[in-house]
């Protein structure tokens, strides 16, 4: 990697000193502070990042990143404080200031237009024009093609955007960025939708941008991108910066330990981080077998699989992104529609024509996408917590509000959920705390099995963690649970793994079987 | 499985925010849900202000009387309008249903059938109109500004084939009686009507798990399928309700009018719909308050009302009646209020700093 900044938390002064003799500081914020009313989200964050660097900003929910994102890219401007993008003092009026300057953001959800081609959505807002009038669609196109070059990417530039893999759509708005020569890029966790192969494909994308001198700040959760990706972490808590942490000689323990404030020495995502063996999260299984599958297929997705679910287990699906795991899930919840095969429970064939079918039978689904399947926006936290026990909740279909917002006052205090009231929207709160909202939600359905899809997708480590523990707790207290996931260390704190490829179950390990590092899973992903 | 629910530690870091956060959001959680409901009172209550300032005959009982009873229809209208589009559809048949059940009220009576019985099946042909637009959404998947079109079409032409003539004439005393002249402790009875539709929509909106569903449902139907809500069975309800309530509105017309005839409600879809969205509801659903809506029917019936008394001609008053749809929803929930308090602490950031 080029040009290491130590960036320590010293005297502006002296990092002053050090930047004329080591790579020179792209962009540097001192003293940025910005509150929201009622909030200071942001209490004096000064960092500086070295040009052609990649540079982490990592954090908790909460912490402010977001809105530092927001400031950098033009959106909010600050309170107080300076931003100097290559020495120049910078204010951002808009977006398109902050682009002007040459700072672009590409945030997780991605901002083209899937209905137009590849080379109109790079040029968007500014289509080469021929006479004055006519685009110049051959220029356009062969700009295109040059842009995706410079990202290691050949794509058809005239086909729409919409038919490319989420991937390829992020190395178009990598282009585009780079089109309009970006000198800094913004990465708010660009792998949280890709699947790992791509994940690698993206970093060799961002090394290469960084060696030709472009300066990278990417934001993201996860522990092991940082350190094989980036040069320097800035860790964010609680509105200043906690950490200035050079990757080279720091542990991802440091990092985690500067995010939540505490140190995690003895918790299951400390086990995880440090490679050692994940302890199971399951109490281990008894013998009643609570459901089975034979033979279950959905065309196209998966494929005869057979296996049997016993009371008390934690029972892992893992697979990469797309191998069927979080559609093996879906049928066992009910979401999804068999085309073959059986699904008995308590040695009972039942038939799940709809997710009520198998909630009825006791089995909940915690979904893989929260926004678009977890919760209900503008419903408040009680509401979200019954929504699957309302006939339990009411008398002659009128909802008992009282007792529906004792039990939802209990479910916070229990689960530790972050809210001013139970009536609270559950748009306003974080995804760690909307994830417990739906857990609750399992629980004060009295589920027997509680089938869980990428239960950690988009939250951060604090409140990972908490849902490890309520897994645990679910499991311990008799319950049983599946837990479907393409991360390996989340594999790893299985009872047993069934691992999945291309739809089908191509090995069955128990948690003694699984090496430290995860290799036992990883090696028949392939 | 209760053991599952006591064995959680009931620590795990309770709910302490700071008191700072905590009260601020609470204070604008509290704002943000009182904020869309006083401001439509207080325009209702500037527009009669307005009126009483610029007509002498406006605050007089008689025309309150007229004003609410011509109201009475649309607010009927409204409520079905409402629950449909807090499920994030939206019913464009309901004025032809409301022509039908005028028409069918008519012929029925005509043919010399019993009022009541005339009633109830006037009542059930409009919830078969209703039941079919919920078959339409929900089984086949039509989006629903599409299938109630068609319907809207297609209901009208059914009425102009069974009417046959122009209009029918309504002699019946006791319809006309029940849904128009008559009255209950001094409340004549299509006030009486849709004060009890009102308060029933508001109290089913609020404290029913059927209230509550379709809450869920119009903000997200995916997670409304995965808890187990009876997604598609509660969609069809809405619009067989949305259906009776269309003839209910028809009933009350046709007694007011004593005809029937398809050229009745003419755009009475539209006004519903208006006085909805007027009221704050979303048209992508999940959001709203079936009460607002009927605030929302007053606030559009008392500006025709002012016109019409101040002799404004009807077509300057599509044009400020339009004017005024769009500054109540600006104002309740396209987050006007917001961006004008926003304009002023930017351009006055002092307050602030002091």
């Amino acid at each position: 990697m080029l040009a290491h900044n130590p960036v320590s938390p010293s005297t502006a002064a002296a990092e002053a000193a050090r930047d004329t003799h080591t790579g020179a500081s792209e962009l540097r914020l001192d003293g940025v502070t910005k509150s929201y009313p009622g909030v200071q989200a942001l209490k004096g964050v000064s960092f500086s990042v070295a040009r052609g660097s990649i540079h982490a900003l990592a954090g908790q929910n909460g912490a402010g990143k977001s809105t530092l994102v927001k400031i950098l890219s033009g959106a909010e401007s600050p309170d107080n404080g300076t931003i100097r993008l290559g020495g120049e003092l910078q204010r951002f009026r808009d977006p398109m200031d902050a682009q002007r300057a040459g700072i672009h953001t590409i945030y997780q959800e991605l901002s083209l237009v899937p209905s137009l081609s590849v080379a109109e959505n790079i040029f968007l807002g500014q289509l080469p024009r021929r006479a004055g009038a006519f685009v110049d669609w051959q220029r356009m196109q062969a700009e295109a093609r040059t842009a995706l070059d410079r990202v290691g990417f050949h794509l058809d530039v005239r086909r729409p955007v919409g038919s490319y893999s989420t991937a390829e759509q992020q190395a178009v708005e990598l282009a585009k960025a780079l089109h309009k020569d970006a000198r800094v890029l913004l990465l708010d966790e660009p792998t949280s939708t890709l699947p790992l192969p791509d994940v690698e494909r993206l970093f060799t994308v961002l090394r290469s941008l960084s060696e030709q001198g472009v300066t990278l700040l990417y934001i993201s959760h996860r522990m092991d991108e940082l350190f094989s990706l980036c040069d320097a972490v800035t860790v964010l808590r609680d509105g200043v910066n906690a950490a200035d942490l050079k990757t080279a000689n720091s542990k991802p323990a440091d990092v985690v330990t500067a995010m939540v404030g505490k140190s995690l020495e003895g918790s299951i995502a400390d086990a995880a981080l440090r490679g050692e063996r994940s302890p199971s999260l399951g109490s281990g299984p008894r013998e009643r077998v609570i459901l089975s599958a034979r033979d279950l297929s959905e065309q196209g997705y998966v494929e005869n699989v057979t296996f049997e679910l016993r009371e008390g287990e934690v029972l892992g699906i893992s697979g990469l992104i797309g191998s069927g795991q979080s559609e093996l899930a879906g049928l066992i919840a009910g979401a999804r529609r068999r085309t073959s095969g059986e699904i008995r429970v308590d040695g009972k064939a039942v038939d799940f024509r709809a997710p009520r079918d198998a909630i009825r039978r006791g089995v909940g689904l915690l979904p893989q996408d929260r926004k678009a399947a977890g919760f209900i926006p503008d419903m408040g936290v009680a509401g979200n917590i019954t929504l699957a026990s309302l006939p339990q909740f009411s008398r002659l279909s009128v909802i008992q509000s009282r007792r529906e917002r004792n039990v939802a006052g209990d479910m916070v205090a229990r689960l530790g959920m972050k809210v001013s009231g139970v009536h609270q929207p559950l748009k306003t709160l974080s995804g760690g705390t909307q994830q417990k909202a739906i857990l609750a939600r399992w629980l004060v359905r009295q589920s027997r099995i509680l089938v869980c899809d990428e239960p950690t997708r988009g939250v951060d480590v604090g409140a990972k963690e908490d849902m490890y523990e309520l897994i645990r707790e679910f499991a311990q207290a008799g319950g049983t649970v599946v837990v479907a996931s393409s991360e390996i260390t989340e594999a790893m704190m299985c009872d047993r793994v069934l691992v999945m490829a291309r739809g089908k179950v191509v090995a069955e390990l128990d948690h003694d079987d699984i090496d430290p590092s995860g290799n036992a899973i990883l090696e028949r992903f392939a | 499985m209760s053991r599952t629910l006591s064995s959680l530690p009931p620590t795990s870091g309770a709910p302490s925010p700071s008191p700072s956060s905590s009260i601020s959001s609470r204070l604008r959680g509290s704002a943000l849900r009182a904020l869309p409901k006083s401001y439509l009172i207080l325009v209702l209550l500037a527009i009669i202000a307005v009126g009483y300032y610029v007509s002498d005959d406006f605050l007089t009982f008689r025309n309150a009387e007229n004003v609410i009873t011509a109201a009475s229809i649309v607010v009927v209208l409204a409520i079905g309008q409402y629950f449909v589009i807090l499920t994030g559809g939206i019913d464009l048949s309901v004025g032809s249903v409301l022509a039908m059940s005028t028409v069918i009220t008519a012929l029925t009576l005509q043919a010399g059938m019993p009022a009541g019985a005339s009633v109830v099946f006037v009542l059930i042909c409009c919830a078969v109109a209703g039941l079919i637009n919920g078959i339409l959404v929900v089984w086949l998947n039509i989006p629903p500004f599409i299938a109630t079109l068609a319907m809207m079409s297609a209901v009208k032409g059914f009425s102009y084939i069974i009417q046959s003539t122009s209009l029918i004439e309504i002699r019946n005393q006791w319809i006309i009686e029940a849904f128009s002249r008559g009255s209950f402790l001094g409340i004549r009875n299509p006030v009486l009507i849709f004060i009890i539709v009102a308060v029933v929509a508001a109290l089913v909106a609020k404290y029913t798990t059927f209230g509550r569903s379709l809450y869920a449902i119009g903000g997200n139907p995916e997670a409304s399928r995965l808890s187990g809500l009876p997604v598609a069975r509660n969609l069809i309800i809405t619009y067989t309700i949305s259906g009776v309530l269309a003839g209910l509105a028809g009933l009350i017309a046709a007694s007011q009018l004593r005809q029937g005839s398809s050229l009745i409600g003419v755009g009475y879809e539209l006004d519903a719909i208006a006085a909805v969205v007027v009221g704050g509801a979303s048209l992508m659903g999940g959001k709203g308050d079936p009460l607002n809506a009927v605030i929302g029917v007053f606030i559009l019936t008392t500006i025709i009302n002012i016109m019409n008394l101040v002799g404004i001609s009807s077509e300057p008053q599509l044009v400020i009646k339009g004017a005024v749809i769009i500054l109540a929803v600006f104002l309740s929930s396209a987050g006007g209020v917001q961006r004008i308090s926003g304009f002023f602490s930017k351009r006055f950031p002092r307050t602030r700093a002091a």
